[in-house]
């Protein structure tokens, strides 16, 4: 293979490995944020919180969050 | 009120200095008022790339300090008028404030069409100082892995501050390599990174010998032309980068790629 292509490989793979192992304390902000907001909207069971965050092989973050919510709060109610 | 540019790359010695300091000068050769700021304090050489370290007499922790005014400070170039410099000192620095740094930023600002930062390597407190007070962001790498991937991490961490611009100059490019498909070039670069690319430059002995006599590159070097073309973008948005391949292909580029 050229030294090119092995290049490119090797940034490629480990830029992957750089992004994949950097979640852990966005993940952490990224629940508390995502709370605080929903919050605004819904009555959150704060439990049901989940966040993940996985890397496409482009290196695009695929951002998943899941939240129970009991009922939308007052303030979209008409009139 | 002028644009300020942070020249930044993670990684130290990819010419960072030598491609803020040859992109001031083609942009102030093509008319405007540039402003140079060395940022990296304890370990600064913009002046020595420019060839005006006898000229420095004030700084910018001179100017903190109070010792002088800004104007003062100011070094402007012997051969180009629309270009001066704002240097660095080697020692007694270390507690620059972003604060200050910020309004100096700010006054050149006013007195200039461009401001380059010319960002000290690392991702530390004198990378941010750097990067707080600029709008847009060039990051330069050369097509090697480790610069690369340090690109990537600072264009993360640029991330945060939400600038107007941030793109990639990819330097050093080994254009008989990359024919051969031996070394990484300018698309590899930009595919890895995900960046636009503002310029490419290529490795050329011309700097080498520019640098060790204290001037800038000579202007019908292909260094110096390519930088021409990314000051040409960074001013008014011109797509075309230097291409750093064109010399070795065609018969003659057969020849030029087995003479090296």
């Amino acid at each position: 293979m050229k030294g090119a292509k092995v290049g490119l490989e090797r940034i490629k793979k480990t830029l992957l490995r750089d992004k994949a192992g950097s979640q852990e304390e966005i993940l952490a902000v990224l629940k508390s944020d995502v709370c605080e907001l929903l919050d605004c909207y819904f009555e959150v069971d704060p439990h049901s919180l989940r966040a993940e965050i996985d890397v496409d092989e482009y290196g695009s973050y695929k951002i998943s969050v899941f939240a129970r919510g009991f009922r939308v709060r007052g303030a979209f109610k008409s009139g | 009120m002028g644009r300020c540019i942070v020249v930044t790359s993670g990684k130290g010695g990819v010419g960072k200095s030598t491609i803020t300091a040859t992109l001031g000068m083609a942009m102030a050769e093509a008319g405007a008022k540039v402003t140079l700021v060395d940022a990296d304090v304890g370990l600064n050489n913009l002046d020595l790339v420019l060839g005006v370290e006898g000229a420095v007499s004030y700084d910018l922790v001179d100017v903190e300090k109070g010792r002088c005014r800004l104007t003062e400070a100011l070094v402007t170039h012997p051969f180009c008028e629309n270009l001066s410099l704002l240097s660095s000192r080697a020692l007694g620095g270390a507690n620059l404030s972003q604060r200050t740094f910020a309004a100096v930023i700010a006054a050149l600002r006013r007195g200039s069409d461009y401001v380059l930062i010319d960002c000290p390597a690392g991702i530390d407190e004198g990378f941010h100082r750097a990067v707080s007070s600029a709008d847009e962001a060039l990051i330069v790498t050369t097509p090697v892995p480790a610069s690369v991937r340090d690109a990537d991490k600072v264009s993360d961490l640029l991330a945060a501050y939400r600038l107007r611009r941030v793109e990639a100059v990819v330097n050093r490019v080994r254009g008989d390599l990359v024919r051969k498909g031996e070394a990484l070039g300018v698309s590899e670069v930009k595919s890895a990174l995900r960046l636009p690319v503002a310029g490419s430059v290529p490795e050329d002995d011309e700097v080498l010998f520019a640098a060790t006599v204290g001037r800038i590159s000579d202007r019908e070097s292909r260094h110096y032309r390519a930088v021409c073309m990314l000051a040409s973008h960074v001013m008014m948005g011109t797509e075309q980068i230097f291409d750093c391949t064109a010399r070795y292909r065609g018969i003659f580029g057969f020849f030029r790629k087995i003479a090296r």
